[in-house]
């Protein structure tokens, strides 16, 4: 702590004129270090460590203070410590003076209570801001992962990984070990409630000791528990809300998807699921099941793969070694392991804590830098406030320097007044911040670990010192004027247009262009955002989603292809006769259930009969019901789509996708009627439709194959229902329960959720970014429009009797106004051009999250450039105004 | 050298003279003793210190002295000069005659402090 302190105080240090400095800058901190080691107690300490910093400006002005005096000849003897009083008897500041100068602060502020308000306003929303956007950079992007050796975890890309992938990893000599795990959805049929839905994964056994977890109650699960797959682990979570933590649970025998599953244990509260990280939050764990006859098959990816890398091996290495192994298991599985182009599959690895935030940080780094530059905007709005009111004090300054006070006490005055509004302005800040988080919290869908952001106090003080900081360094000009000055000159002049006038208003202009820059470039970018979004949300989605409601099933019982067929088209039938319902139909899975990247379930390569397999595409295979078709309203090119008579007998009948088509036959009206294999199958084409966004508005639609659901190969544990409704009904709860458990009393009352929500779930990041964007551009831009309205503002106000002159001299009205504009748009032009320029640059780090428009996007910059350009004329007219009716009487009579 | 042109001192140069006239001493001493006298406890912040202990080398009114003996091997001992010895007694003179002016003012008004 103390040699913390000492270190600052060192820093501060420097603040001293470097002769002071390097003679007694030793000492100075040894007797720092000794007066903190002698302070009984913590509080004392930072007490006295504040006292001595607080000391360091002013001992600093004070002795530049005194160089100038004796270089101008004055009395040679110093300043001594500055204080407020304005008589000549010097002493050692107390908390009584302290207390008067801040009494005065205070009170000056209060005077200008527009001032005071602007000032405080602006600090508050650059330091709610970047405190607010940092804290969550920090505790989402950099805080490390919360397991040991994280550091060394790694993730496998491109999806999920089959069987033969997952057997072969223990081989890995880069791996020190292998976590994987697959999720899925199971029924908990109870004799005391009803079903419940939950998420039920299947982890390995190194899983545990990888990510760290502990057992609240009884184990976790071992290697051994493979050869018995009906043992589960309990999430803290589940065991509170569906067994009522009750610590008896544990060897107690549940009914999980018809099947008894012993509870061997519960995971411990502080356990955080790597799950949660990159999908769903587990309910509760089983053990892998190795005899599983799905994880035979090349074709079936279901399993995430998290590897822990041996000490010492780079993930470069580590991808290696998973290159060759890809290569030996092509030699296995001819069709499988190779891309949509027929290149060999890669699964590169990139390191867990990249992994899942992947999705968020592009978008939180540029939340960032956005939030970055409003502060930089708003501390040069706060610079010109201060600036000019420093401006209209100059006489003030004269005055009391005439009555004897010293520069150094009227110096140390204008720091407290400053300190008191940099205090305001962060206690404003804080709030906004907490505010902003608590926004944020609602977001964790979207920002993994989002549920746990907390307000960081580090962040808060880092923009609190950058925003004192600017109202110090620019609030102390007139500190510093007073003391260059004769007082008599600041008595006689009433503030004309003097060179040091021309000076700051120099400064002044040179802070409006450096602001109307930086608004561009974020009027700019959310610009660039918005066109993206808006290229994403009006994309034919091909399917029509009105009324249209999904209810994800659990089919976990099925054995057989043909009983999952039986059960669910059960479930249709009686869902479908309730009223409200126009249609209903089901599917393996639905459109935009898994966007984002996510792709379920199936996938294949597709190919002529009797072509070489180099020449097959990758689609992806959607087994569905024969009405989805219509209830989805997806659009038919050429032929039909198929019927359920003879859906099971092959040739399977397949409907494509327009590119399937085009890609496979050339065109769609010359696919139907023709074969294609894919896999070990052939099926038939009896119709084309049009191309789908299937997972998500901003994906490529890829080339797609729908068969019937009788073809699936096997039962799957999932399917969804959908639903179309009559207009202006909705589905009722009771019926709802009523229509499913009279099929299936084991089933879960599905949640509803209409399918349009997913549509929009599936850009909600991009209007969330582009909304954000929008937002912070139009305060830059408000900013920047206020910083030359009252730029302009003072300058007319300054040069008034010029005015009054010219006017009295016979130039007109129109003329005046028409200089004070052209000052104005000569301002912001010059921004705009840096601005432009700072865009086109900066525009390629929006590359990753634009979809559709480029990043330098010329319409979007322009536009950017104009708006601004009329912002700048509107901030202009009321100043032009006020030039055009100055009175030539008025103004010379006032002096 | 004209002292009188240096008075009055300010309340704390004199604190500091007045440790210094008892004996040598280096700067963290005398922040001591100068919050030991002064009854509100207040803080001679190592800054403030140093830069009026360097004016008062420059004037003539202490020095530097041979470290008697130093267990930290930054800090420096301070000594009062002769010039010094006589400011300090100079000070102490006016404000001993101030004080008189001023007691009986005070006594007449009825209100001692």
């Amino acid at each position: 702590m103390i040699s913390l302190l000492s270190r600052v105080y060192g820093l501060g240090l420097h603040l001293l004129p470097r002769g002071l400095r390097e003679e007694f800058g030793d000492e100075m901190r040894a007797d720092f270090e000794a007066l903190l080691h002698d302070a009984p107690g913590l509080p004392r300490r930072v007490a006295r460590a504040v006292r001595c910093l607080a000391a360091l400006p002013g001992v600093a002005l004070a002795e530049r203070l005194s160089a100038v005096r004796s270089r101008a000849g004055a009395h040679p003897r110093d300043e001594a410590l500055p204080h407020a009083t304005m008589t000549t008897t010097r002493r050692i500041p107390t908390m009584d003076a302290l207390s008067k100068d801040l009494r005065y602060a205070l009170r000056s502020l209060g005077r200008a209570r527009g001032f005071t308000l602007s000032a405080v306003l602006l600090l508050s929303l650059g330091i709610g801001a970047v405190t607010a956007s940092f804290t969550v950079v920090d505790q989402v992007l950099l805080r490390p992962l919360p397991y040991p050796n994280q550091e060394r975890l790694a993730y496998m890309t491109n999806g999920s990984h089959p069987g033969p992938v997952l057997r072969e990893l223990d081989g890995i000599e880069g791996f020190e070990a292998v976590a994987m795990w697959t999720g899925s959805w199971s029924n908990l049929t109870r004799t005391d409630g009803e079903p419940l839905r939950l998420l039920r994964y299947r982890v390995n056994a190194p899983f545990w000791s990888l990510f760290g977890a502990r057992p609240a109650h009884g184990r976790l699960l071992v290697a051994a528990d493979g050869d018995t797959p009906n043992r589960a682990v309990l999430a803290h979570g589940t065991w509170q809300r569906v067994f009522g933590a009750d610590p008896g649970v544990v060897g107690r025998t549940v009914n999980l998807d018809g099947q008894p599953v012993e509870v061997v244990g519960v995971v411990s509260a502080d356990f955080q699921s790597p799950q949660s990280l990159t999908g769903g939050e587990p309910d509760l764990y089983l053990p892998m099941d190795w005899a599983d006859p799905q994880l035979d098959e090349a074709n079936i990816h279901r399993h995430t793969v998290v590897p822990l890398l041996a000490r010492g091996v780079s993930i470069e290495v580590a991808d290696r070694q998973i290159d060759a192994l890809g290569d030996r298991l092509r030699e296995r599985f001819p069709e499988g392991f190779v891309d949509r182009d027929g290149n060999p599959e890669r699964w590169p690895l990139v390191p867990l804590s990249e992994q899942a935030t992947a999705q968020v940080s592009g978008g939180l780094w540029l939340l960032l830098g956005a939030v970055g530059l409003l502060l930089l905007v708003a501390c040069v709005n706060v610079a010109h406030l201060v600036l000019a009111r420093a401006l209209g004090r100059d006489r003030e300054m004269a005055v009391r320097r005439a009555l004897g006070a010293s520069a150094g006490a009227l110096a140390r005055q204008l720091l407290l007044e400053k300190l008191v509004l940099g205090m305001l302005g962060g206690a404003g800040g804080l709030l906004l911040a907490w505010g902003a988080l608590a926004g944020f919290r609602t977001w964790t869908t979207l920002l993994p670990r989002g549920a746990s952001l907390a307000l960081d106090l580090r962040v808060a003080a880092f923009a609190l010192a950058t925003a004192a900081l600017t109202a110090v360094v620019f609030g102390m000009i007139p500190a510093v004027r007073a003391m260059r000055r004769d007082p008599r000159a600041g008595l006689h002049a009433s503030g004309r247009g003097s060179t040091a006038g021309r000076r700051v208003q120099a400064l002044r202009g040179g802070l409006v262009v450096v602001e109307v820059a930086l608004s561009l470039v974020m009027v700019a970018l959310a610009g660039v955002l918005t066109r993206s979004f808006l290229s994403v949300t009006t994309q034919d989605p091909g399917i029509v989603a009105d009324r249209v409601v999904a209810l994800p099933l659990n089919l976990s019982e099925n054995a057989s292809p043909a009983e999952w067929n039986r059960h669910v088209e059960e479930l249709r039938r009686s869902v479908g006769e309730l009223p409200g319902v126009e249609a209903a139909t089901y599917a393996l899975e639905l459109p935009f259930q898994f966007t984002g990247g996510q792709r379920c379930c199936w996938g294949t390569r597709i190919g002529l009969p009797g072509e070489p397999e180099g020449d097959a595409v990758r689609a992806s295979v959607h087994a569905v019901h024969e009405d989805f078709f219509d209830v989805f309203g997806v659009h038919m090119i050429a032929g039909s789509p198929f019927s359920r008579m003879g859906a099971d007998v092959a040739p399977t009948r397949a409907v494509l996708s327009e590119s399937a088509a085009v890609r496979l036959y050339g065109s769609a009206e010359a696919a139907v009627g023709r074969e294609f294999s894919w896999g070990s199958r052939v099926s038939e084409v009896v119709g084309v439709m049009a191309d789908t966004r299937h997972y998500g508005m901003d994906q490529d639609h890829g080339e797609a194959v729908y068969v019937h659901t009788m073809a699936l190969p096997f039962a799957i544990p999932e399917a969804a229902l959908a639903v179309r409704l009559a207009p202006g009904s909705t589905l009722d709860g009771g019926a709802l329960r009523e229509a499913v458990w009279r099929v299936d009393p084991n089933q879960p009352i599905p949640d509803v959720t209409p399918v349009s929500t997913w549509v929009d779930a599936s850009s909600s990041l991009r209007r969330f970014a582009s909304l954000l964007a929008a937002t912070f551009g139009a305060v830059a831009l408000l900013l920047a429009a206020g910083g030359l309205y009252g730029t302009l503002l003072h300058a007319v106000r300054e040069r008034r009797r010029e005015l009054g002159i010219r006017m009295a001299l016979g130039a007109s009205a129109a003329r005046l106004q028409g200089a004070v504009v052209a000052r104005g748009l000569v301002l912001a032009g010059l921004g705009a051009l840096v601005g432009t320029g700072v865009a086109w640059y900066a525009s390629r780090l929006l590359e990753p999250l634009v979809w559709g428009v480029t990043p330098r996007d010329p319409l979007a910059l322009g536009a950017s450039a104009a708006g601004l350009l009329a912002t700048a004329i509107a901030a202009s007219w009321i100043p032009a105004r006020r030039a055009a009716n100055t009175s030539p009487l008025e103004t010379l009579g006032a002096e | 050298m004209d002292i009188d042109a240096h008075l009055p001192l300010s309340p704390r140069d004199l604190l500091i003279l007045a440790t210094l006239a008892e004996g040598p001493s280096h700067g963290y001493g005398l922040i001591k003793a100068v919050e030991e006298r002064s009854e509100s406890g207040v803080l001679l912040d190592p800054a403030n210190l140093y830069r009026v202990l360097r004016r008062m080398r420059r004037d003539g009114w202490i020095e530097e002295t041979e470290t008697p003996h130093d267990a930290d091997g930054r800090r420096r001992t301070y000594a009062i000069t002769g010039p010094g010895r006589r400011l300090v007694q100079a000070e102490l003179a006016r404000l001993a005659r101030l004080l008189g002016q001023a007691r009986p003012a005070l006594a007449r008004g009825g209100d001692t402090p």
